[in-house]
């Protein structure tokens, strides 16, 4: 398509963004005044910015004007009042936040009790209830001001996930997030979350996004978390909402003195996928340990940029990120890692390996490491390559068949980061999930 | 068991011949050794026994148990019975040890008519075979070979072999690499398993190996051809003499 009517396409999402916004603003209710300014504030970033192009750097491999069609819903649709939940979220020993297209329901969900002092509720209700806490930390690490689709989302702050861990207290069972989206035409959603782990807080949360609902939405995801001095969480994410669906989800970590925070992003099926990770460990003693998977088949386009900022000395952190890519598949890893100049004593690790399991897959495997300290010890290593034929030679010589041994050297792969997550139940399913789609390739 | 006609072999990427004509005729129970010296085709009659591509059978046959073994893919090969000794067993990183056998033993079971073994009689098999070339039992819970010294990889084939209980072994070279302690080991590993329904096809440069695994036929391969075959007293003139008294005896008797 000439790159005129390119243009002309985007410019009218671009518009339509505009006057979504007026709509959205008129329907807030004077929900407004509990973030006064803000939503205008990003909506100008927004405009200055604009989508992005191939000229932008951060999104070189990743034509995301593709996916910005003119059909996409901006206005919200109605509720939805029939959901299934998927095995992983209907176990026992758990706690489930689920929401509903963006819109959190307590009515489906299973909440820590109220004497926990644990807050689990939408952001709407957090800015009523524990207004301070939100403002406080909402939109003070999440970039509008350089990142356009976090621009886009903050403009229209509304529905979200509000999750509090107050100082000292544990959260005794793993917290599962899920947002079902069952929108009936191709709409963007835009969910704004707020994690925050008080002071010697500990805690799982498991955001897990399938396609049980059934859709193909474009969710444009913000989330800030906040780790607290001496604190301990894990996160997992998963993404499986099936080969209709786009996600541009921006994470933004922020941690404090000696804390430790996890995480292990999953993508297991989608159309566009783009991770945008920050990791800020503000302080000393902190540990940030990333891991991903991502398993890339036909027609998928998943691009992982991530970005550790060790602003202060005395921590470590280590990134193993792993692709497998089949069909025409393209996949971007972006590992950043900045030690600045007062920094030192940093350990920084970063691993990024790929499997290409045909010809018309493309990796574009990139490590930016950015050092100005002088006593750290930093590394990063990339390697991109097919499967070894010895070893499915080896593993055919005890009776496997190809496709059994191939298998197994490919789940054998995967397990590395997949045995990074401390739930058995979410490893299951995520196992059963990574043989359905590589045995159907 | 085992019925090699005139096998010609060459490198499928340049055409190189390898094998020029090889006879072999092994029976259940016997153990043949293969000698010669380096680039005479020994591993290349092993890979293409076994299954390896990049060989290209430019003329002749093998059968094994009246079938045709050129015709079936390696994993076949394997389930009908057949077993390669590697002499460079690859790693396998992130693939343990435990998985990877027991998913290999119960294919092979199965196609035998066999059930699965259930788990605590795997986790007994696989202690017994262990002892057998005195693996180290916490090298099952590792990755395949990975991290294995040379001679903990020779005796994890040896340990495969026990475990997959195979009706024709084939040892690619097992003793390159190995000290008289290992050497030991391995072979009475390979003793332990020898048995009337069992074959040995042990691949050697060196006589050595033959002392403690003692063939009931021995050949030598030069250049492609089996030039002589004979008891395992040709391999002690062999040592005496080396390879070059045969290629002498060879020249002679052409010219």
């Amino acid at each position: 398509m000439p790159e005129g009517n390119n243009y002309k396409q985007t410019a009218s999402l671009e518009d339509r963004v505009l006057t979504g916004h007026k709509v959205f603003m008129a329907s807030l209710n004077g929900y407004e005044s509990f973030l006064p300014g803000l939503r205008s504030d990003a909506l100008k970033s927004f405009q200055s910015l604009g989508f992005p192009d191939r000229k932008n750097e951060a999104w070189k491999y990743t034509p995301v004007k593709k996916w910005l069609t003119d059909s996409l819903r901006i206005e919200r649709a109605a509720d939805q009042h029939e959901v299934e939940l998927p095995v992983v979220l209907n176990q026992d020993r758990q706690y489930l936040a689920v929401s509903v297209n963006g819109v959190f329901r307590p009515d489906l969900s299973k909440l820590p009790k109220d004497d926990s002092n644990i807050v689990v509720c939408s952001l709407e209700d957090a800015l009523k209830n524990h207004a301070d806490v939100v403002q406080s930390h909402i939109a003070k690490q999440a970039d509008y001001k350089s990142e356009v689709f976090t621009a886009l989302n903050t403009a229209f702050i509304g529905e979200g996930l509000f999750v509090w861990i107050p100082d000292g207290v544990s959260l005794d069972l793993p917290l599962y997030i899920t947002d079902i989206c069952a929108e009936p035409q191709r709409s963007l959603i835009q969910p704004r979350n707020l994690f925050i782990m008080g002071a010697q807080a500990s805690g799982t949360l498991i955001e897990w996004y399938d396609d049980s609902g059934q859709s193909s939405c474009l969710e444009n995801a913000v989330t800030e978390i906040f780790v607290g001095p001496s604190s301990r969480m894990n996160h997992v994410h998963v993404f499986d909402r099936g080969g209709s669906a786009d996600l541009i989800n921006s994470l933004f970590v922020y941690q404090e003195k000696d804390s430790y925070f996890a995480t292990n992003h999953l993508t297991l099926s989608g159309s566009l996928v783009r991770h945008n990770l920050n990791f800020l460990p503000d302080a000393e003693g902190c540990e940030t340990h990333l891991f991903g998977l991502v398993l890339a088949g036909s027609d998928m386009h998943v691009d992982i940029h991530s970005f550790v900022d060790h602003a202060k000395p005395n921590s470590f952190s280590n990134e193993l990120y792993k692709y497998i890519l089949d069909g025409n598949s393209v996949c971007v890893f972006n590992g950043k890692v900045m030690v600045r100049q007062d920094a030192q004593l940093i350990n920084a690790y970063q691993t990024n390996r790929n499997i290409l399991l045909s010809d018309s897959a493309h990796m574009y495997s990139k490590p930016e490491l950015e050092i100005y300290a002088d006593d750290v010890k930093c590394s990063h290593g990339a390697t991109t390559g097919k499967l070894d034929d010895e070893a499915i030679f080896y593993l055919r010589s005890r009776g496997l068949r190809e496709n059994e041994a191939r298998l197994l050297l490919l789940e054998s792969f995967a397990r590395e980061v997949i045995d990074k997550i401390g739930e058995e139940g979410v490893r299951d399913c995520v196992i059963d999930r990574l043989r359905t789609v590589l045995n159907s390739q | 068991m085992l019925q090699i006609n005139n096998l010609h072999v060459s490198i499928e990427e340049d055409g190189t011949k390898i094998l020029g004509g090889v006879n072999l005729s092994v029976k259940a129970g016997e153990v043949h050794a293969i000698m010669g010296p380096n680039g005479s085709g020994k591993s290349t009659l092993a890979s293409v026994l076994a299954g390896r591509d990049g060989y290209e059978i430019t003329d002749g046959s093998v059968e094994y148990d009246g079938q045709d073994l050129l015709a079936m893919d390696p994993d076949e090969r394997a389930r009908e019975g057949l077993f390669l000794a590697f002499q460079y067993p690859v790693e396998l990183p992130g693939v343990s040890m435990t998985n990877f056998l027991r998913q290999s033993v119960n294919s092979i079971r199965k196609h035998r008519g066999q059930e699965d073994l259930s788990a605590v009689d795997f986790l007994k098999v696989m202690k017994e075979c262990a002892e057998l070339v005195q693996l180290d039992p916490s090298l099952k819970q590792r990755s395949v070979n990975e991290g294995f010294s040379g001679g903990e990889k020779k005796r994890n084939e040896i340990f495969q072999l026990a475990m997959l209980e195979p009706r024709l072994a084939i040892l690619d070279e097992t003793d390159s690499g190995l000290d008289i302690d290992a050497l030991r080991i391995v072979a009475d590993g390979v003793n332990q398993l020898r048995t009337e329904d069992r074959a040995f096809i042990v691949i050697t440069h060196y006589q050595r190996l033959l002392e403690y695994i003692v063939p009931d036929f021995v050949h030598v391969l030069i250049d492609g051809v089996i030039v002589r075959s004979g008891d395992k007293s040709l391999a002690l003139e062999l040592e005496d003499h080396g390879y070059d008294w045969l290629k002498e005896e060879l020249s002679e008797s052409t010219t």
